[in-house]
């Protein structure tokens, strides 16, 4: 009998750390691309873990917000963060979360899984295209004055400036495109409210490669984001009784340790390690789109799908 | 997606005092937010270190908790007294969920101490966002778990 308990006891303590570490690696590569890192923390507990879907999915809305908590209170004491631009961008995403909710029971979701991956795998070749230009945009100020800007941008001021710890230089830039940005941005909350996902990439990829917004800029500003879509879920899987909360507290406490060590090195490294990082998650996501498309729709299986 | 890179010279003049936010504005509504996060932040460890700490000092086999667990706010506050775990870990995360929202709430009134009546308006906008995505996905996905 008290063998038993003993044996419950360890092995509960060995899975508590594993998990822990998991987060804390989940929440470390999250804060270097701008992400939640549900795509690393929903497959692992539900694989590794053994926990029912629901379970692990509710366990990583609460853990994401805990990364984006930690990260984007690191990033925006570093003034990396836009905190103008991530409220105006919010009104997007929240819109979407709240259209992604509501459509979610009429739009089939392999659809929207396609379209998604459609526009992940465009944004990752220009991404990937673009990770050597970044440095020389900065270098010769094309951030800072080559950009036109729109009518919202400047009525809003989304502009600003950070410092790039990697260049050693003052970066100022202006937003552009402000309207598209927002569309996209959208997209990433109707992404969240219907399929699950953060749309951390999708927000990052918008601000970077629509609205003239510096790659680090882009991922501290979506870190702080993130908080805010990933929070209107909780809320709903929280009231619903969804959550595990013996599994959301190492989970939670992993992410943010691994967010704020992330978010302490991220401005260190050069935007084309950033960028080709968050290129090859990107192909990766979007294959994982179009392969639960396929599987939704037609019952096709694809190979190394989650 | 791809014009952007070429320079454009017939842009707005680098410069012009218009373009940036003012800098003490974004330096106090940056600060503001670091707090509010920080402060949640915190709050969240502390309540999970200490669920986790009473979860292995008192050796419970794990008990399945949820909102239900705790059918009312006397059941929750006896947990918390008598030193359970799962009411500890509960209020990290009701903590944690709070503090995003909460970060966007008392931005409103930040924005407004600072008169940038624009981004109280898009501050209040993204709150009734998330307090109507609230509702409809409580009401669309209520039997989620």
């Amino acid at each position: 009998m008290l063998f038993g308990f003993a044996e419950i006891y360890f092995s509960m303590l060995i899975s508590y750390i594993l998990m822990f570490l998991i987060a804390i690696f989940a929440g470390f590569f999250g804060a270097l691309v701008g992400i939640g890192g549900g795509i690393v923390i929903v497959p692992a507990l539900s694989i590794i873990f053994h926990l029912p879907v629901h379970t692990a999915i509710a366990a990583s809305i609460v853990s994401v917000i805990a990364t984006s908590i930690a990260g984007a209170r690191s990033y925006v004491d570093q003034q990396i963060t836009n905190v103008r631009l991530g409220m105006f961008l919010e009104i997007s995403t929240t819109l979407g979360a709240l259209v992604g909710t509501l459509i979610g029971v009429m739009v089939h979701g392999w659809i929207l899984a396609e379209i998604f991956a459609a526009l992940i795998l465009y944004m990752a070749v220009f991404s990937f295209r673009t990770r050597k230009t970044e440095d020389k945009m900065i270098e010769t100020g094309i951030y800072d004055n080559g950009i036109p800007r729109d009518r919202i941008s400047r009525s809003l001021k989304l502009a600003g400036n950070y410092h790039d710890a990697a260049m050693g230089a003052e970066v100022n830039y202006q937003a552009t495109r402000a309207i598209e940005g927002s569309l996209i941005s959208s997209l990433a909350g109707i992404g969240s409210g219907m399929l699950g996902i953060g749309g951390g990439v999708i927000k990052v990829a918008a601000m970077n490669s629509l609205m003239g917004i510096p790659m680090k800029v882009a991922v501290a500003t979506s870190k702080f984001m993130i908080g805010v879509t990933a929070s209107i879920s909780a809320v709903v899987y929280f009231i619903a009784g969804g959550i595990d909360f013996y599994v959301v507290a190492p989970v939670a406490l992993g992410t943010m340790l691994g967010a704020t060590l992330g978010s302490a090195v991220m401005n260190k490294l050069h935007s084309r390690v950033i960028k080709t990082v968050f290129f090859i998650l990107m192909l990766y996501l979007g294959y994982q789109m179009f392969a639960k498309g396929l599987s939704t729709g037609f019952n096709i299986n694809l190979p190394g799908m989650l | 997606m791809k014009d952007f890179l070429q320079p454009d010279n017939s842009a707005v003049q680098h410069g012009e005092p218009d373009i940036q936010p003012d800098r003490s504005e974004v330096r106090f509504i940056n600060k503001i937010v670091t707090i509010i996060l920080a402060a949640g932040m915190y709050a969240t460890l502390g309540f999970y270190l200490i669920g986790l700490i009473l979860l292995f000092a008192k050796g419970d086999p794990k008990p399945k908790i949820s909102l239900q667990y705790f059918h009312s706010f006397g059941a929750f506050l006896s947990g918390i007294f008598s030193l359970n775990p799962g009411a500890f870990l509960y209020l990290g995360t009701i903590s944690l969920i709070l503090t995003p929202i909460s970060r966007v709430l008392i931005s409103i009134f930040a924005f407004w101490r600072e008169k940038d009546k624009k981004f109280v308006f898009v501050t209040m906008v993204v709150f009734i966002f998330v307090v109507a995505s609230v509702v409809v996905g409580m009401v669309f996905k209520i039997n989620v778990g």
